[in-house]
């Protein structure tokens, strides 16, 4: 301490805080707690106050210390007279807290040297929160397990608790927000941000690992489950978040530690849904999607169109004129976004899907799991959990970026996996979805004009992607229906050089600026979440 | 006198030059500037960058000149590009970290300000570069121009289009250039035009010159070589004749932190030849009248230029107005003459204006984080 103490004499942090580093207290190790103060002492940015609530401490050494950090400019320290909880402590800092902007560290963790000066600048540039990267450290300081994160994803957020730390936010819209719940002790600081990301979506992500989170035994950080079942309360905080936003759904435990599954209630009502499937003979893959389709769909109100670019083969004639579609002739060169355009008219539905005839329905309730997003006023398409018929992934979402062009991520891994911290087995927001099974709103679809028909052959789903996001929309990934698709079956291995350089010349901006869900650290030549590079795991302490 | 880093030789490929031509090294050795042995009164310093900022230093501890600095591009913005990182993080580096970082080709964002803030003057190739500029160093819009003894505006034969084996049918979209790093985007937005016109029915042809230091095309290039006759490297004396076999003259590119600070150098070559010009809202097409001077589109890239070909092909009226707005545009505002007099008049007022600075004295160092919002888009 006798060091931490010189260090701050030297460093001279501002009398005029602009952030307010907000850390609950309890029986810390003094060791940990001077490496914690050590990082913050060491901050490039100085504008700082750190303000310290203890929620009554009973060892003895902590407490000398606290005593000493009382007496410095610009740390404020409080000892509770009677145990709070954490979430109650937090509020009593942020009570005491005079930042315009605070920020929420942990007394066992460290912070990387730049962390407070890239939030603010993030803060300061129209942001009301940011978050970034992360990683672990043990006893000793060694780091590992970075955590890269996505951008900010609502969708995905209620199903995964990736925001975590570090987290810096408006400190008034934080205590009007009602800052910290303490029916959630364990999962206070994702209930709190469950409900100020309702109040705001000004949310950046800095794609830097800026925050240690010490795993040593008995922390969440070292075991998953090491303070009990916290599965239950995010549950709750999900459901609860749910019921404010008057999304028809509930939260359940899902299929992996720590991630939350969103289950559509029974419909009350059945929007029509039109069904687009563009096809040309290739008899049998024709007729397994139809018979999949109307054998195993349990959502009622939808209809069938098939748009029939030139079919000859008698046996997919037959089955085109017997299956209960509409039957729509599209002769000459065959251009997807075209056919898919031309059925729009004789399409009654609300909501439109576009499918690939190579594709076969597996979930039952696809439809209801794909409306439930898309009928919500943010959302502008869902894709659906795609797979081979060997059970591996064909689409999972699509990323920018991804092996030079776009593409699907997560290709080949199991059908039921996690994916990267819950990437597979969560819904959450994607730059793009395949039309292979692609849902919108028939409104929407009408609004953007539809595909564009300069894409001949392929990539004319990412541009519809593009355009929808361009509206302000999110573009959601669900696992929850789970089709297989065979995959250029019907169309064969042709690659549209025009059609991939259209792509990237029409969204030239956006491609540069980087797949917002896909964490820049990650490889996109690959695209299955591995490292581009060795990440920068020195500790700054 | 000119003053390059190295390569001096290279000059000698400029006919009838007017001005002499030596390197760095030889300079700040004691080479003779002029004749009567003096040295610069003025030295006009061809970018902020850390190579040329050196060079004013090192001759600054042998002659008393007044510095001019030059700004043609958005130096903030090639650094960011060129370390992958974003300005703020630039910005908030120490100058042991920056002096490690920044190559002799890019501008140190402390060391050029500094630079441009003893200047007695600064010229910006474009308005939008005075942003750049710290506040009270007096500027000057500088445009370039094309010679206009070479650049005038050629009849096109049917003859010369055979020659070159353009289609009878074909629309002639004309691209003079080399391609390289900066370029190689936009260049093939004007392939990528041209093979979606000739998809959708629209029979186009691109003439292009120059040479390729870029893969740009994708590893199979026939999509759109198939639509191009490529006529490599030619004397800059038949650029003109090339021009005038074309029905459209295109200078892609989008809107952003790159175009909005740049001049590109082809355009006062494209306009002299009084052929419809299709330009992006940027830089110079910001000063132009759409419909008149040239067609301007929010965004250059394949597909606007595709539809814009196909409007301008269409209506010959048109076609007329934008062929001889563009030669207007340049005769009235693109001249080598007018901009030798400008610059003439900016040395003479501003050198008495402001006193020589020497190196010990400190400027103020900017806040970096402003300057790179000032020059967001």
């Amino acid at each position: 301490m006798f060091d931490v103490l010189n260090l701050y004499a030297e460093s001279q942090p501002s009398v005029n805080p602009v952030i307010s580093i907000i850390t609950p207290t309890w029986n810390t190790k003094p060791a940990w707690f001077s490496d914690l103060a050590i990082s913050i002492l060491e901050q490039r940015f100085l504008d700082w106050e750190w303000c310290i609530v203890d929620d009554c401490s009973s060892d003895v050494r902590f407490k000398e210390i606290l005593n000493e950090l009382r007496n410095l400019p610009n740390v404020k320290v409080e000892e509770l007279t009677f145990p709070q909880g954490i979430s109650r402590v937090t509020n009593r800092a942020l009570e005491l807290a005079s930042g315009e902007f605070v920020c929420f560290v942990d007394h066992d963790d460290v912070l990387a040297r730049d962390a407070l000066l890239r939030c603010v600048q993030a803060l300061l540039n129209q942001h009301d929160a940011v978050y970034t990267d992360s990683d672990k450290i043990d006893e000793l300081l060694n780091d590992s397990e970075p955590f890269f994160k996505p951008g900010w994803s609502p969708e995905f957020f209620r199903g995964v608790m990736f925001v975590g730390h570090l987290l810096a936010v408006r400190r008034d819209l934080a205590l009007t927000v009602g800052g910290f719940d303490p029916g959630f002790d364990g999962v206070q600081d994702f209930e709190f941000f469950l409900r100020y990301s309702e109040a705001t979506n000004r949310i950046a992500h800095i794609p830097e690992v800026l925050y240690h989170w010490r795993a040593v035994h008995g922390s969440v950080a070292a075991a998953i489950d090491a303070k009990g079942d916290l599965g239950k309360l995010q549950q709750q905080a999900v459901r609860a978040q749910l019921q404010r936003l008057h999304l028809q759904a509930g939260a359940e435990r899902g299929d992996y530690p720590h991630r939350v599954k969103i289950v559509p209630f029974r419909r009350s009502t059945e929007p029509r849904v039109s069904v687009i499937i563009p096809t040309k003979d290739s008899p049998d893959i024709l007729r397994k999607c139809l018979h999949n389709l109307f054998a195993r769909t349990t959502y009622s109100n939808f209809e069938v169109l098939c748009v029939d670019n030139d079919t000859s083969d008698p046996i997919a004639l037959e089955e085109l004129r017997n299956a209960p579609v509409q039957h729509i002739l599209m002769p000459g060169k065959f251009n997807f976004s075209a056919a898919n355009n031309m059925a729009r008219p004789f399409a009654s539905g609300d909501y439109l899907v576009f499918m690939n005839n190579d594709v076969e329905v597996v979930t039952p309730d696809w439809i209801e799991q794909m409306l439930y997003h898309a009928e919500q006023d943010e959302v502008g398409a869902v894709g659906a959990l795609l797979l081979y018929a060997n059970q591996t992934i064909q689409h999972a979402g699509v990323i920018l970026g991804c092996r030079g062009i776009a593409d699907h991520v997560s290709r080949g891994a199991p059908a039921d996996s996690d994916g990267y911290a819950g990437s597979v087995s969560c819904a959450r927001e994607v730059s793009a979805v395949t039309a292979a099974c692609m849902m919108m709103k028939r409104d929407l679809f009408d609004e953007v004009l539809g595909f564009d028909e300069h894409f001949f052959t392929a990539y004319q789903d990412v541009d519809l992607c593009m355009k929808i996001r361009a509206k302000g929309k999110r573009i959601i990934y669900t696992p929850s229906a789970r089709l297989i698709h065979h995959e250029s079956l019907s169309r064969g291995t042709y690659y549209d050089m025009v059609d991939h350089f259209l792509l990237l010349d029409t969204w030239q901006t956006e491609f540069a600026a980087g797949d917002p869900y896909y964490n820049p650290n990650f490889d996109l030549a690959g695209c299955n979440y591995e490292l581009s590079k060795p990440a920068s795991l020195v500790v700054s302490a | 006198m000119v003053a390059v880093p190295f390569n001096k030789e290279s000059f000698e490929a400029v006919r009838d030059a007017r001005y002499r031509a030596a390197d760095y090294r030889e300079l700040l050795a004691g080479a003779r500037f002029f004749r009567d042995g003096r040295g610069p009164d003025v030295l006009h310093a061809w970018t902020p960058r850390e190579l040329v900022s050196n060079f004013c230093a090192g001759l600054r501890e042998r002659y008393d000149y007044s510095l001019f600095v030059h700004l043609e591009d958005n130096e903030p913005h090639l650094l960011s590009c060129a370390l992958g990182m974003p300005w703020e993080h630039i910005a908030s580096m120490s100058e042991a970290e920056l002096d490690r970082l920044i190559p002799s080709h890019l501008s140190h964002p402390r060391k050029s300000y500094d630079l441009l803030s003893r200047a007695c003057g600064v010229s910006v190739i474009i308005d939008r570069l005075r942003e750049l500029v710290p506040p009270g160093i007096p500027t000057l819009e500088l445009w370039p121009s094309a010679d206009q003894n070479l650049f005038k505006r050629l009849p096109s034969t049917e003859a010369a289009r055979r020659s070159l084996g353009i289609p009878v049918n074909s629309t002639a979209i004309a691209y003079t250039g080399n391609v390289h790093e900066a370029n190689a985007q936009e260049v093939r937005s004007i392939y990528l035009a041209v093979a979606v016109l000739n998809r959708e029915g629209h029979p186009a042809t691109l003439l292009r010159t120059g040479r390729d230091f870029k893969q740009f095309l994708g590893p199979d290039e026939r999509w759109a070589r198939k639509h191009s006759i490529e006529l490599g490297q030619i004397p800059r004396s038949e650029v003109p004749s090339i021009l005038s076999v074309a029905d459209v003259l295109v200078q892609p590119g989008v809107t952003g932190r790159f175009n909005d600070y740049r001049f590109p150098s082809k355009l006062p070559e494209f306009l002299s030849a009084g052929k419809p010009t299709i330009v992006p809202a940027a830089n110079i097409g910001l000063q132009m009248v759409h419909g008149t001077h040239a067609y301007i589109l929010p965004s250059a890239n394949a597909l606007a230029i595709a539809q814009a070909v196909r409007t301008i092909t269409s209506d010959p009226a048109l076609s007329k107005r934008l062929a001889a707005g563009a030669r207007q545009f340049f005769e009235e505002r693109l001249s080598w003459d007018r901009s030798v007099r400008k610059l003439s008049e900016f040395y003479g007022s501003k050198c008495s204006d402001r006193p020589c600075e020497t190196l010990q004295e400190q400027s103020t160092v900017p806040d970096l984080l402003a300057l790179a919002r000032s020059t967001a888009r």
